[in-house]
């Protein structure tokens, strides 16, 4: 009797390829939507910033309302694009043309959607940027010039990532990789290939992280130069450094999301098909957990800019607590990475003799596992902030704050250890072969 | 491909459960690191203190480790211990 797994391909299979594309296309155009999430958060932090200001300061109302337009506007970006993505798919669709084995084309298909998900967090974040500058503005107008260039930087670096899916979603589209390795394939390479593009554009969500810390940092640096003008150079600095930290996981991912369009380590290698395939969906998977450190470290960004202005002689004390947190707070991502290169470099699964719906099924456990890592990387980088802040106010204590901080960011990573153990055990010594 | 048996499902099953299980671990991550970020701020104003400070920190996270602790103990039952596919 034919298992479920050829049957689901032979059923996928009986379609006409056009079919089976375009039935991709409109689930990939629906995912993209998700990003609205994003500027509809952002925007309406921004607005609220904006009224609860002209409550405040009603004198000042056009110039703060002004700012958070434009803010808004900026905060609207990663909604357009993947608004444009999903039109793309449903009335241009280039796809179905694409040269390729079906099943791998729908899989990259799906693959746009999954990437432009990551554009929820530039929504939030430049939004969070605009509503903090409305509210500067609100509160010192003749400040506005600083205020809404550290808005408009903050919020551009927070755009970063969105470009990074835009870029993958367009690739995936117009020159897709993907189909042209399932050319002249069989249908089992194809399947391999199809689960690695569901698996690259799920890596690219970590961007979200970044999106919102970034933003964070840029809202907090505009706040700094509305209060103190006089530290606007230094607030920029320390915004430009901290964001510069918090991109470190929307990059890794990126490198990931790459090597499995362009050189898939799973095309040509003797294993079962669906394990080789799960194990490319599950290194995409594991890398989510990306998202926490971009957010804490976007935050720690955004409190060390803020502890700077209190204290501008104490700057480069806050940044060492600052680049320090953040460096622990990167942890997660680190482990994600690692087991995502283990899973499409040194795979021990593909080796093991057993049922191989088990080892398939493992690799994707494995992966979701990485995911609890989302948690200490935001919770690190909330302990980084705050630690930052308070070096700011009282540069003298920074010892002690350190390590208070060090302890408090040790005892939040146990749960990412646990996450990483278990899939460490899944992947080397996975018990339920045995149970068999 | 060989045929899939009713345990080799429960067993790829248990090994997708034990993943989720341990996506729990983002709340525990969140709330120690926001007990951190606290304790390190109350250091920073109030440094005599900073014992106290850190016994409370200490004992708060402890509290918010459990949860994380469920999903492992969850997790290792699913792995090591699996009750299930000795009810089929």
């Amino acid at each position: 009797m034919a298992n479920f797994v050829e049957q689901f391909m032979t059923w996928l299979l009986s379609f006409d390829k056009e079919a089976l594309i375009l039935g991709a296309s409109a689930i990939g155009a629906g995912l993209a939507m998700i990003a609205g999430i994003g500027p509809g958060v952002g925007q309406g932090y921004a607005a609220g910033k904006a009224a609860e200001s002209t409550g405040a300061h009603p004198e000042n109302q056009k110039t703060s309302l002004m700012t958070m337009l434009v803010g808004a506007g900026v905060a609207e970006t990663t909604g357009i694009l993947s608004l444009v993505v999903a039109l793309i798919l449903m009335f241009g669709n280039p796809m179905v043309n694409q040269e390729g084995n079906a099943i791998a084309i729908a899989g990259s298909a799906i693959g746009v959607g999954l990437a432009m998900v990551a554009g929820v967090g530039a929504g939030i974040g430049c939004g969070y940027a605009a509503g903090k500058a409305a509210e500067a503005t609100g509160f010192a107008p003749e400040n506005q010039r600083g205020i809404m260039m550290c808005m408009l930087l903050g919020s551009a670096v927070a755009q970063t990532t969105g470009i990074f899916s835009l870029v993958i979603a367009l690739i995936f589209m117009f020159a897709n990789p993907i189909a042209a390795a399932s050319v002249g394939g069989t249908p089992e390479l194809a399947v391999v290939l199809g689960l690695s593009a569901m698996g690259a554009g799920a890596c690219m969500i970590a961007g979200l992280g970044s999106g919102v810390g970034v933003g964070y940092a840029g809202g907090k640096a505009a706040e700094a130069v509305g209060i103190n003008p006089e530290s606007t150079s230094k607030s920029i600095m320390l915004m430009l450094v901290g964001s510069a930290m918090a991109q470190t996981s929307a990059i890794f991912s990126l490198v990931v999301t790459l090597i499995l369009m362009y050189a898939n380590p799973f095309i040509g290698v003797d294993a079962n098909f669906l394990i080789l395939g799960c194990s490319g969906l599950a290194a995409g998977i594991a890398m989510i957990g990306g998202l926490g450190p971009g957010i804490g470290q976007g935050y720690a960004a955004g409190k060390a800019v803020e502890g700077t202005s209190f204290n501008l002689n104490a700057s480069n004390k806050v940044m060492v607590v600052m680049i320090l947190g953040q460096a622990i707070a990167q942890t997660s991502s680190i482990f994600s990475l690692v087991v995502a290169l283990i899973l499409m470099y040194a795979n021990p699964l593909v080796g093991l003799d057993s049922s191989f719906i088990i080892l398939a099924a493992s690799a994707l456990g494995a992966g979701f596992a990485m995911i609890a890592g989302v948690g200490p990387g935001i919770g690190q980088g909330f302990a980084a902030g705050k630690a930052s802040e308070a070096t700011g106010m009282r540069p003298k204590l920074q010892g002690a704050v350190i390590r208070t901080m060090v302890l408090g960011q040790a005892v939040a990573q146990t749960t990412g250890i646990y996450g990483l153990v278990i899939a460490l055990v899944l992947l080397f010594a996975n018990p339920l072969i045995g149970l068999l | 491909m060989e045929a899939i048996t009713g345990k080799a499902l429960i067993l790829a099953c248990s090994a997708v459960g034990a993943g989720l299980a341990m996506i729990a671990g983002i709340g525990p991550g969140i709330g120690q690191g926001f007990a951190a970020g606290k304790g390190a701020e109350a250091v920073g104003k109030q440094p005599e203190a900073q014992g106290d400070i850190i016994k409370t920190m200490l004992l708060g996270a402890a509290v918010a480790e459990t949860t994380g602790i469920y999903g492992l103990v969850v997790a290792l039952i699913l792995l090591f211990a699996n009750p299930l596919v000795g009810m089929l």
